[in-house]
Order: C-alpha cells, then structure tokens, then sequence
C-alpha cells in the first residue's frame, strides 16, 4: 500500500518540530537562543 | 592541539558523544522513509466492524485513511524506537564485549594499562546513548502532544463543526430527497472525487477520519463537511443508488405535496402556481431548471396547457412523477419538489406506498373544490347551473380528503405542529361567475367556510397545523384571477422555509396580514 501523502507529511511535520525543539535545547545549552534562559549558563541554578 | 586533547581528551569524547547522539537518532528516523507498517483503511474498516452492525441497507463503516494522531503516529513512534533501541546496541556491542566481557583481550589490560581508551570510549557511547534516547523522548512528547490535541481540542472542534452542519440541516431544510425511490435521508451518500475509485462515504462529517479533510482508501482528499462537499462530490440516495442533483444535502430542500379530493382541481393548481412562479422567477432574472427529464416533461406539458387556457388531463390513478425544480444557480441554489396524486389514492389503501411523500413533506396543500361543499352546491343548482356543469365538481365531502391526509401523517408519527398548510379553495373564477362573492383574504375565506358549513376542518386545520393560511385562486380563467393568484400559495409557503422566491416577502406579508 503506498503511503499517502497527509501521513508523509505529518511525519515531518512531528520530525521537525522534536529535531527543532532539540537544536533549541542543544544552543540554549551553549548559551544561544530563547531557551539559553533555561539551560545556558545564565540559567538558576537548581539543585543542592 | 596534541596538549589541547590530551588535557581535555574526556571532555572532547563526551561532546563527541552528543554530537553522535542526535546524528545516531537522526538516523534512526530513517526507518520512517521505509515500508513500514500503515494503519490502512482496511485495518480501520475491520476494527470499527467488530462494533458496527450493519443494517438491511448493506450500509458499513466508510473506508477511508484514519487521521495521522488516531494510530500512524503511535506506529511510527514504535517503529523509531524499535530501530534506535537496535542501533544504540550496536554501538554498544564492541565496548560492552570488550571492555565487560573480554573477547577482545583480557578486560584487566583494557582497564589497567589502557585505562583512558575505555573511559574515552564509555564517555563516548553513554553521551552517544543519552543524546539519542534523550532526542526520542522529545520526539514522544511531540508525538503525544499531537494526539492529546487532537483528543482535545481537535475533537472539540470536530463536534462544533458537526453541531453546524446539524444545526445547518435543520434551519435550512437540506434533508436529501430523492425522486426515484422518494426516500429522504439527512445526508446522502457522497462519492470519491476519483473517476476511478468512485467508492460512496455514507458518514461524510468531521470524525477521527478527517476534521477538514478526508482521504478515501484510493489516497484522494476531498472535504470532511458535508456543506462543502456537496457541491463537488457526486451525491447517491442510501437506499436506492440513484444519483442525486449536485448540492444534495447542502442546499435547502422543500417537498411540497398537494392534495385533496378528485376533481378538485389539484392538478390544475400545481402547474398554475408553477407557471405563476416560473413567471415571476424570469422577471427577476432567477434561472430555474428542471431536475430530470419526466420533471421537464410534465412541466413543459402542464405549462404550455396552463398557457393555452386548456383544461388539463385527469391525472392517472396510477399517479403521476413529481415535478422537481432547482432555483437559481450555486451554493444558494433550491430544490422544490412538488407532488400530485389522483385523489383515488387517498381513499385506496392499495396506493399507500405511493403516497409516502406526504410524510416527508414540509409544506402542504390541500385543494378544496367549493362546489363539493353543499351549501354552495345548492346555491348554485337553481341559480346557475351551467356553471355547476363546467365546475367538474369533486366526488366526495370536503373534509374526507383532509380528514385521510391528516389520520395517515398523525398515524406515521408525523408532528402536525411542525408543517405548514395552505388551503386552497379552488375554482375561484367560477364562483364569480355564479355570482358568489369570493374573498381574497385569509380570515374572511376561512370565516366563509363556516358559513358554508366546513366549521369543522376549518378549526381543526388551524389547531392541528403549525401556521394555516386560507386562499382563493382562480387556475382556469386568468383574466379574473385578480387577488387569485394561484402562484401565491406555493410562494407563501416556500417563501416560509427560506427559500428567496421573487414575491415570497409580499406572499408572507399578505398572509400575516390576513
């Protein structure tokens, strides 16, 4: 059965966003971008 | 730059470690591009079956591809981490065979004299390891929120969506009826846009199976609402088969039956008040077209009588085809069905099948021969009897016909409280030149049908049905069919289910004013 095409394309659609959101956490983590807020060094410290 | 990686050598291994994790789950998103199990229409088909009970109709679940949140992207997920989970150990079968289980060399040389080379390494796979099962987890969540929304907010707007096209169907009267087997059906079955495939939807609303949009088992994508869909999909009646006019199920839909006794001039008043409407309708610029040839047929037929001043023929006890017309063109078009049966058939228990359209219509017209009431008929006798000769006057009482008509909708169930009457009283030219005085408003008809003895039908017509309006008309002779327009019933009472016929504002106005 050849896959139709609405589910091709919300396969990528769901790739994109996790790969995007992973990019975002990864430059966060180094500092860059929206979420440097969250995970950058900047970031609050939690924890003991 | 040797120092620089002897110095920071874990560090370096670890970052590596990341780098080759999202590289590692970027790949294994590459099973998605594969042959990998579908959620088909058929797997849909024979789940919903287990649930489903087909009816005498034949009629099951419609096959068509589910929505991506409902199964594929739970498949899709287990297949990612099917193929991540194989390849994470494939990274780690070289190190966990060597350094844990020492097939590549004694372990304790690995961990003593090459100490850094598998702490390097280890640093490197449970990076690796952790970047991968960390980048799938963002992929389940993304996942998760999909279907979430989609059980939620999505699926809110699916019964929104359904509740308009409901509530739409209602107000708008757009009930599928089709003249071939006269069955009318809320939604009739709509085909796949594809020549080729052309398999009927018989649930077509927003559903799991699309909100917007729906994809047939062929892969071909048309509209899930009903309201759109109707006017690029070929529509069928669920129980016949018989094709339907484009717009079936989306347009307004207005069946009027006219009945009464025989002779009472039922046949003539249908095609005076078609040719009345159709007039009107061509001052005003508004196309009308026959829907199917016997449609046209009889309309031609009837009309070039109505026009030529010649009586028209009795109509067969075997019954006659309804004349279906379409008002205007696109999304604001209408369909008018209007119904005539020998007046035989509302006495003989051998026509009821035939007569089922009086329960599915919406607006009623019952013709009343004046000359079948007695008070009139002894006016008439002594004074003008050859005016009584020319009247073909109805066979039987006045209130037998109502009385059938009505003991046959109460009987089916049918909420009289619902549906609107028009009482016709017919052959109004003929009153006149018998000299009674024939009113033109609705009160004093009704007031003068009292006198005339009908007190009973008059009162239990007005309790029984939702509005009542009582008209004169005058089919035979045009030129004294002043104030008896036998156009203006049909057009009060189309103009009372919405439909914009040119004059339907003064019909309403005229008979509120009554």
């Amino acid at each position: 059965v050849k896959t139709p095409q609405f589910i091709i394309r919300n396969r990528i659609i769901t790739v994109a966003i996790a790969l995007l959101i992973i990019v975002l956490v990864a430059l966060g983590d180094v500092g860059i971008g929206p979420l440097s807020a969250v995970f950058g060094p900047a970031a609050p410290k939690i924890g003991i | 730059m040797i120092s620089y990686i002897l110095s920071n050598g874990y560090i370096i291994a670890i970052q590596l470690g990341l780098v080759f994790g999202l590289i590692h789950f970027a790949w294994s998103l590459n099973v998605l591009r594969t042959g990998i199990p579908l959620y088909t229409p058929q797997d849909y088909y024979q789940e919903r079956l287990k649930s489903y009970r087909i009816g005498p109709d034949n009629i099951g679940p419609d096959r068509v591809w589910p929505a991506y949140a409902i199964r594929q992207a739970a498949m899709d997920r287990a297949e990612v981490k099917g193929n991540l989970k194989r390849l994470v150990a494939k990274l780690w079968k070289w190190p966990a065979d060597t350094f844990f289980k020492g097939r590549h060399g004694p372990r304790w040389a690995w961990w003593i004299l090459l100490f850094p080379v598998p702490a390097s390494v280890l640093l490197f796979t449970g990076a690796a390891f952790l970047t991968s099962w960390f980048s799938y987890w963002v992929y389940w969540a993304v996942i998760f929120a999909f279907q979430f929304t989609d059980k939620t907010v999505i699926a809110s707007v699916r019964v929104h969506l359904r509740g308009r096209e409901e509530k739409r169907r209602v107000s708008m009267y757009t009930d599928a009826a089709c003249m071939n087997c006269l069955h009318v059906t809320p939604w009739p079955a709509y085909h796949c846009l594809n020549p080729n495939c052309d398999l009927p939807h018989h649930q077509l609303q927003p559903s799991i199976l699309g909100t917007f949009t729906r994809h047939c088992e062929c892969g071909t994508a048309f509209p899930a609402l009903p309201s759109r869909a109707a006017f690029q999909l070929k529509a069928t009646c669920r129980r016949c088969k018989g094709v339907l006019p484009q717009g079936a199920g989306a347009v307004r839909d207005i069946r009027v039956p006219v009945f009464g006794d025989t002779s009472a001039g039922k046949t003539r008043f249908l095609y005076a008040s078609l040719n009345s409407l159709v007039a009107e309708a061509e001052r005003a610029s508004i196309p009308v077209a026959f829907l199917d040839d016997s449609s046209r047929n009889a309309a031609e037929l009837g009309l070039k009588l109505i026009r030529a001043g010649h009586d028209t023929s009795k109509t067969p006890e075997s019954g006659c085809p309804p004349i279906s017309l379409q008002l205007r063109k696109g999304h604001d078009r209408d369909f008018i069905h209007l119904f005539d049966a020998a007046g035989e058939q509302y006495s003989n228990a051998r026509y009821f099948d035939d007569l089922r359209f009086l329960e599915d219509g919406q607006a009623l017209v019952y013709v009343l021969d004046p000359f079948s009431i007695d008070a009139v008929r002894d006016q008439v006798t002594g004074s003008n009897p050859a005016v009584l000769a020319a009247a073909h006057v109805a066979e039987h009482n006045a209130e037998i016909a109502y009385g059938e008509v009505v003991n046959r909708l109460r009987g089916a169930g049918i909420s009289l409280h619902s549906q609107r009457l028009a009482v016709v009283v017919s052959k109004a030219d003929l009153l006149h030149a018998a000299g009674i005085g024939v009113a033109t408003r609705s009160d004093a008809i009704a007031k003068w049908l009292i006198e005339m003895g009908l007190y009973n039908l008059v009162t239990a017509a007005g309790r029984e049905f939702r509005d009542v309006t009582f008209f004169t008309v005058a089919s035979l002779d045009t030129a004294t069919s002043q104030g008896h327009d036998p156009g203006l019933p049909l057009r009060w009472l189309l103009a009372a289910h919405g439909v914009k016929v040119p004059g339907g504002a003064a019909a309403l106005s005229a008979a509120s004013s009554k």
